[in-house]
């Protein structure tokens, strides 16, 4: 009983970044929210603090003057965490890969663990996504675990 | 002998009645917003979590104000429950928030073995603290960012900086200060009476549900108005009722 509510998936608490999104995926993250998807019946609490933060969700691409910030914010995140790029523009850097200032998606700054592509990624793909981001912070939890003990 | 078997059991339930009462909270609320909410025991899952997790320290000196501060209110609720002198229990709780409030006795003990309620002499004082309580509670329309439910804090007051197996010690603090708070609650209405207890505990759940009401029907108030609206009703239905009781008795 104890080891089971041990497991970090019972409470993700996820931090939301916008990186050069239009807000179309920021608009859909926040849908999950609203009594029709309702994430918080998995525990899931958007805390905005990336010290309470378990699942860093970033919507748009990486451009220059955010790539510092996108590092900070994941440095300041206690271990185990997960990154999840939500949507296309997160995820290559969609159609705005061409763009002068777009460095491209997420995984040119940081390990990304989840993609969820979609323009705009649909609430049922995000939960998904972080359904999925909840299933690997156990794993690296345990990881983490073993590693102390070596 | 009785009153170590009364420190006992709110050191041991004390947490559990906190997580409960958090649990409440949140599905209550989760309803009252037309959704399903977290499961009941959501918040032992987030404070196993926190333990489980890294812990960032950016000062250590913060490591050692947030154990005072898990100390200081479990001697608050531990004097309180072993029908201890409220004066030190006060002083004890005021001094537990540095570090991160008729009957002729001051104690306790005394208190519950009178042959009538408390809030007969007291309804005033009970309105001030009810008042309090949503401070205490942190509970709008008096959060000020500390709310525990699922919508996003841009900065989440006093444990902004505070990560892991501490951020867990300031949430099982909580939950020893809202038990100890519900039994504030309780000795307005428990007498020497056996069933003024049958009395006391579905007052503390509706003082609890009124305060679950009132957080998801006010919006969150700036401090200043928090400070002024709290000296005022507590200065007005608190001095009332005192100068009136030191008129009949």
């Amino acid at each position: 009983m104890v080891l089971f509510m041990l497991n970090v998936s019972k409470s993700p608490w996820l931090l939301h970044y916008d990186g050069s999104s239009c807000n179309g995926c920021d608009i859909e993250v926040l849908a999950c929210l609203t009594p029709i998807y309702d994430v918080e019946r998995f525990g899931v609490i958007n805390t905005g603090n990336p010290k309470h933060a378990d699942i860093f969700l970033i919507t748009g691409g990486i451009n220059k003057q955010n790539e510092p910030v996108v590092r900070q914010i994941y440095e300041q995140m206690p271990n185990p965490k997960v990154v999840v790029a939500v949507g296309i523009c997160a995820c290559n850097g969609g159609i705005f890969k061409e763009c002068y200032n777009i460095l491209g998606g997420v995984d040119t700054v940081l390990p990304v663990d989840i993609y969820v592509p979609g323009c705009a990624a649909r609430p049922e793909a995000i939960i998904d996504g972080v359904v999925k981001a909840v299933a690997l912070l156990d794993e690296k939890r345990r990881v983490r675990k073993d590693e102390a003990r070596q | 002998m009785w009153s170590i078997i009364s420190v006992a059991l709110y050191l041991i339930l004390g947490p559990v009645v906190g997580g409960l009462l958090a649990g409440f909270d949140r599905k209550i609320s989760a309803r009252l917003q037309g959704r399903q909410g977290p499961p009941l025991l959501q918040p032992f899952y987030d404070l196993f979590k926190l333990f489980s997790k890294q812990s960032v320290v950016v000062n250590n000196v913060q490591d050692f104000l947030v154990c005072g501060f898990l100390v200081f209110i479990v001697f608050t609720g531990g004097l309180f429950f072993s029908g201890g002198d409220l004066l030190l229990v006060f002083f004890a709780l005021t001094l537990a928030g540095i570090f991160y409030k008729s009957t002729g006795s001051f104690a306790v003990s005394d208190i519950i073995h009178s042959s009538v309620s408390n809030i007969a002499y007291l309804p005033g004082i009970f309105i001030g603290f009810l008042f309090i309580l949503a401070i205490k509670f942190r509970k709008s329309p008096f959060d000020l960012s500390t709310s525990h439910h699922a919508h996003q804090e841009m900065v989440k007051g006093l444990t902004t900086e505070l990560s892991g197996n501490i951020l867990a010690l300031v949430e099982l603090s909580h939950w020893y200060e809202n038990a100890f708070l519900l039994g504030v609650i309780g000795l307005f209405i428990i007498n020497s009476n056996w069933w003024s207890f049958l009395i006391a505990v579905p007052v503390c759940i509706i003082a609890y549900f009124m305060e679950i009401l009132v957080d998801n029907t006010f919006p969150r108030v700036k401090w200043e108005v928090m400070l002024k609206s709290t000296w005022l009703v507590t200065l007005v239905a608190g001095v009332i009722n005192l100068m009136i009781l030191s008129f009949i008795k």
